[in-house]
């Protein structure tokens, strides 16, 4: 079964609830059958952006066209638009099947055209022997279930969903995001994603939209956004444990090295933890540090330190055997792992 | 926390709420029923036992008839009518529309003024010649008519005054049960291309289910209960036009004096609202729960 997803694109978005500026023009675009995230801190206005994409609200200014066509005025009912909502909003007095058949019931859908929608998207969600249940009688994950059959049922191109997965435990979460993956693109519609959760939006996006305090901070694949981020900000939000930011007085030969113009007290450095290292071998760049501490994560250990200017520095490594809390290092990395941000607004300076 | 309580103490807690509960709802109606096995006494023939007798006169009581007949119209008309009015109005007061406070208070004025006072407000309205109707129809050419003296119109001037007082206050159980519901069902709902009236069918109007049942309860209640605006206004008339079970009850026993036929009456009217709650509790029980 095939399906052609929808291009969307918005432009100059802009919206304001009363004196507060919710979203302030934000610009993205993005082909059929891609998987786009909106990622932001809460508050940032993801949903905001989400239901004036699917016409719930109204936007201030900006367009908004899905396959090229403007639905910016056009009603939600036209714009031919699924989605999941953040809490599910299942109807509590219909069974799973009513649920998952509302639109098809309320568009007329002929009977047996019905009976095999409702067939494919059972079986596709597992959701076999549970049609005649009610929502109430439903585990949070089947809930879930229920919520993405209801919105893929009818094959609309372009499906968008709010944090589908918050409620769930984390062992469900994987497993339902690897699922959304999947019928992404199996189907190939296109899917648009809220959530905050930058490890999620790492793992399941073709691209994604950093948001902060509504306007735009990043657009681009994840590998983007993991390699280069374009301000402080995104350097911060994205990584476990996100990049290291500190003033660039830290490594000033370094900065020389990398041939720089300006002064180092200017400049912030980023370096992501897994790029740091302990060892004393040969490193194109050192930064003096204390070991204030460490935590053991199984698979690694983050180390705490503190530079001689006293910022928080955390090292990634796999190695498991610790020195002393308090013990004078210096950690090594290699040029081409440093980023490179002006003091100033934050703003990445080209890469070395 | 656990420990179970003595039993005297036990007995004493239960003890309270049955005496009371014995001496003022289950003794009475027990003596109503014991005295409906009577026949009214006078002067010259002490009250004597006669079985069943007032029970067979139930059904060769042409007033009985009648105002069974008034009731049933009463509550077959009232009860939708308050639904459906104080739907409307909590739809509407929920809605953004400025005023929305003032319409609030107003819609909820008649429910806080006691009956009485409701009944003598009407009073006004309906009285012919110089009432607030009567004007409106001179002014329009129309011919005057004495809503409460004429018993075509008597029954239906009352009903009227009855859902004006009422549905200002199941307009508050609405608009509680509304703005309980999440706003993200509805739309979910249009998304899925319902339009309004279509929302309110299949979601809306379901989920005010279980407020509908509680309120057609009060509403059935009120409907055999009230009858202060009975007495106020037309004390029954013309002809018994405008008689309800209730008041013909207090008619018969404290106008007629005729206690054991009023006390049979009673048992009739605790059978009927006893009918009605076995009823309604098992639509609450049955259809109305989702969670
Ligand atoms: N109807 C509204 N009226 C006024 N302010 C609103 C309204 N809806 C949202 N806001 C405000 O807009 C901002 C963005 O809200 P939005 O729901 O888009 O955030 P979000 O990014 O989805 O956050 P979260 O991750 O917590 O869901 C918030 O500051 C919120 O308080
Ligand atoms: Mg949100």
């Amino acid at each position: 079964m095939t399906q052609r997803g929808a291009s969307l694109q918005v432009a100059g978005l802009k919206k304001a609830f009363g004196p507060t500026s919710v979203l302030k023009g934000v610009d993205f675009s993005i082909e059929p059958g891609m998987f786009l995230t909106l990622l932001g801190p809460s508050g940032c206005g993801k949903s905001t952006a989400l239901r004036i994409i699917a016409g719930l609200e109204p936007a201030d200014a900006g367009t908004i066209r899905v396959d090229g066509q403007d639905v910016t005025d056009i009603p939600s009912v036209q714009r031919n638009i699924g989605m999941v909502f953040q809490n599910y909003a299942l109807f509590p007095h219909m069974s799973v099947q009513q649920n998952i058949l509302y639109g098809l019931k309320v568009r007329r859908t002929p009977e047996a055209d019905r009976r095999r929608a409702l067939s494919r998207v059972a079986d596709m969600m597992g959701l076999g022997n549970l049609l005649d249940r009610r929502p109430g009688q439903l585990s949070g994950g089947q809930q879930q279930r229920v919520a993405l059959a209801r919105a893929l049922v009818s094959q609309r191109p372009l499906v968008l969903m709010d944090e589908p997965l918050s409620n769930l435990d984390a062992k469900l979460r994987t497993e339902i995001r690897a699922e959304i993956r999947e019928l992404n693109q199996r189907l190939g519609l296109t899917v648009v994603y809220v959530t905050h959760d930058q490890s999620e939006a790492l793992s399941m996006s073709d691209r994604i939209l950093l948001l902060n305090n509504g306007s735009a901070v990043q657009f681009g694949s994840p590998q983007d956004l993991f390699n280069t981020p374009a301000t402080v900000a995104a350097a911060r939000f994205i990584g476990t444990p996100p990049m290291n930011v500190i003033s660039g007085e830290n490594a000033p030969e370094s900065l020389g090295r990398l041939s720089v113009h300006g002064d180092a007290k200017d400049l912030l450095i980023g370096v992501r933890p897994e790029d740091l290292s302990l060892e004393t071998g040969a490193a194109d760049t050192r930064i003096e540090a204390e070991i204030t501490g460490w935590e053991y994560e199984g698979n690694n250990t983050l180390v705490k330190l503190r530079t001689s200017l006293g910022e928080a520095v955390t090292l990634s490594q796999k190695r498991q055997d610790m020195p002393e809390r308090g013990t004078r290092v210096s950690l090594g990395c290699s040029l081409h792992a440093l980023r490179l941000f002006r003091k100033t607004d934050g703003t990445a300076l080209d890469k070395p | 926390m656990n420990k179970p309580l003595g039993i005297s103490r036990a007995i004493a807690l239960l003890g309270v709420p049955l005496v009371l509960l014995i001496t003022f709802t289950h003794y009475p109606l027990l003596q109503s029923v014991v005295s409906s096995f009577w026949s009214k006494g006078t002067k010259i023939r002490p009250s004597k036992f006669i079985g069943l007798d007032n029970y067979a006169k139930l059904f060769d009581d042409p007033v009985l008839a009648k105002v069974m007949w008034n009731s049933l119209i009463y509550a077959a008309v009232t009860i939708p009518v308050t639904v459906a009015l104080s739907i409307a109005m909590a739809l509407l007061v929920n809605s953004k529309l400025p005023g929305r406070a003032l319409m609030r208070l107003s819609f909820f004025l008649p429910t806080m003024l006691p009956m009485i006072a409701v009944a003598n407000l009407w009073l006004f309205v309906y009285v012919p010649g110089y009432g607030l109707i009567a004007q409106v129809m001179i002014w329009l050419g129309l011919p005057d008519i004495n809503f409460l003296g004429s018993s075509e119109t008597a029954l239906w001037a009352m009903m009227v005054v009855a859902v004006w007082k009422e549905a200002g206050l199941f307009m508050i159980f609405y608009l509680a049960a509304l703005q309980s519901i999440p706003q993200n069902l509805k739309e979910a709902a249009v998304l899925e291309g319902a339009g309004k009236a279509r929302v309110f069918r299949d979601i809306v109007w379901p989920l005010l289910a279980p407020t509908t049942v509680f309120v057609a309860i009060n509403a059935m209640l009120n409907a055999f209960r009230v009858i202060d605006h009975v007495v106020a206004m037309t004390n029954g008339g013309p002809n018994n036009a405008s008689a309800l079970l209730l008041f013909y009850i207090y008619q018969v026993a404290f106008g007629f004096r005729d206690f054991p036929y009023g006390a049979t009456l009673t048992v009739l009217l605790a059978g009927i609202l006893g009918l009605f709650a076995i009823v309604q509790f098992k639509l609450l029980d049955r259809r109305t729960h989702y969670q």
